[in-house]
């Protein structure tokens, strides 16, 4: 064992800025009878590196770029020359946020300090923002993060379908692939020929808003997904369809191609109507979630279905 | 372990573990305890604690704090008989939901300290290699810092901006900062 005592167990000394020194070891003045604790201050700056990246670890990239990456020069430093840090970078653009984010800028930052390793990307975009994902972040992207396993897109509305599609077939490694509340364009465009250029892909989600009878152009609508490229990715274990117009030919070629397929959901996909054929198609998939299934576990904003509709004066209103 | 035949309190007796704060305090914690601790677990194997085990970076306040949340999750991790009483993920899932839902409840009382406790907490469960107790802490400080501003995060910690207008400029170059 160690003589000098501040060494004993072996404590890992943290890595800090040149010439600076780690703190002495946090000395709590006790006085006898009370402590003043409300007076002590610490040196958060002086954070040893692996518990700062450990904080880090459990912050969205977004978080990091417009904030806490920023603070002072020692977080700024084990922000940007970890990249680990950045394997996993989700930007997501949420409510409550003090800064007004430039997101893509900020996914752009993310990815860079990735150094190439990025494996998982979460991009999600708002309708109403003036700046977001558009068709030179994708190719961007395409060529930033080789790696990637993992791409979920949701509401990215300023992306046309081609720039998707050319961006997804640029990741032969996709294990992942989530394309959420897109109705810039068709659902089907963006996936044209994936199966081919993505073979590992295991796991899809495509989720509508809500169900529509009858998807129109400017309801953000005529972007079904008609399942051809689905049911060639032979590898697909998970695939998640929500408020899809999907018919039962459509479903059933799907689960025809796709023979490992493990989990389904078609909750809000109205248009499915259960008979034994379909459902001696599911006895093969271990967990199916029916059209009419609990949305209690959903994880995104979505909206009743409307199963019929009139026309008044060009606005449409539900039955 | 003791034998098998030994009473408990016997056996427990025999696996107790003496911890020595920094100010010279002692405090007497059983073996299942004390490895939570990875750093104090390499002790006991290397045959090092007689005598006690000095810790000279942990005061008394912060190690009977640290002791308290180490035998609270000594007893989650006990559930699993036979297994080692390592803090896993595996030993959980397999005790029982209401002991979960009591754990979680310990937990967030547990992190209800002020700033300089939970400085200090963070290095002593990095110092002493404790999972879990890292876990919570750096979760705590995350949750405080998302969705802030560089400026609202100093403020909060009391850290001091010390980037230089060089760094400045390259982080608003970088993000486009739409806020100055």
């Amino acid at each position: 064992m160690a003589s000098s005592s501040s060494s004993s167990i072996g404590h890992r000394r943290p890595r800090l800025a040149d010439g600076q020194e780690q703190p002495p070891p946090a000395q709590v003045l006790r006085r006898e009878g009370k402590a003043e604790e409300e007076e002590e201050t610490r040196d958060w700056a002086a954070l040893p590196v692996d518990t700062l990246l450990a904080v880090f670890g459990r912050l969205d990239g977004v978080d990091i770029v417009m904030g806490a990456g920023h603070v002072c020069r020692p977080w700024r430093r084990a922000t940007r020359e970890e990249p680990e840090l950045w394997r996993r970078v989700h930007m997501r653009r949420r409510a409550g946020l003090a800064y007004d984010v430039n997101i893509e800028a900020a996914a752009r930052a993310a990815v860079r300090r990735s150094a190439d390793r990025c494996e998982a990307f979460l991009a999600e975009d708002y309708d109403g923002a003036p700046m977001g994902y558009d068709d030179d972040f994708f190719l961007f992207l395409a060529d930033a993060a080789p790696m990637l396993k993992s791409l979920r897109l949701i509401s990215c509305n300023k992306v046309f379908p081609q720039m998707i599609n050319q961006a997804i077939r640029k990741f032969p490694l996709l294990e992942e692939l989530e394309l959420s509340l897109y109705h810039r364009g068709s659902m089907d465009d963006c996936l044209i020929g994936i199966s081919e250029a993505c073979p590992l892909l295991t796991r899809l989600r495509l989720n509508h808003d809500r169900f529509y009878y009858l998807r129109m152009p400017f309801m953000g609508g005529w972007c079904e997904c008609k399942s051809t490229e689905v049911s060639r990715m032979r590898r697909l274990r998970s695939l998640q369809l929500f408020g899809n117009s999907i018919r039962n030919e459509e479903l059933s070629a799907i689960l025809d191609g796709c023979r490992q397929l493990e989990s389904l959901d078609i909750r809000h996909c109205l248009k499915v109507r259960m008979n034994d054929e379909l459902l001696a198609r599911f006895a093969r998939v271990k967990t199916v979630r029916l059209p009419e299934a609990s949305m209690e576990d959903y994880e995104l904003p979505y909206g009743s279905p409307i199963n019929d509709f009139i026309y008044y004066s060009g606005v449409m209103y539900p039955d | 372990m003791a034998s098998a035949g030994s009473g408990d309190e016997k056996a427990a007796a025999a696996a107790m573990i003496t911890l020595i704060s920094s100010d010279n305090e002692k405090f007497e914690v059983t073996e299942a305890t004390a490895t939570l601790s990875q750093t104090i677990r390499h002790m006991i194997e290397d045959g090092c604690t007689d005598g006690g085990v000095p810790l000279p970076n942990v005061t008394s306040k912060i190690l009977a704090r640290v002791i308290e949340y180490c035998k609270k999750h000594a007893t989650a991790a006990a559930g699993e008989e036979g297994s080692s009483s390592s803090f896993s993920d595996a030993a959980f899932l397999e005790v029982d939901r209401a002991f979960l839902e009591e754990l979680e409840e310990f937990d967030d009382a547990f992190l209800e300290v002020d700033r300089a406790t939970l400085f200090d907490l963070i290095l002593a469960a990095n110092y002493l290699d404790i999972k879990g107790l890292l876990n919570l802490t750096c979760q705590k400080v995350a949750d405080s810092v998302k969705g802030k501003t560089p400026e609202q995060i100093r403020e909060m910690y009391n850290i001091v901006n010390d980037l230089t207008p060089e760094e400045e400029a390259e982080i608003r170059r970088e993000t486009q900062w739409a806020f100055e």
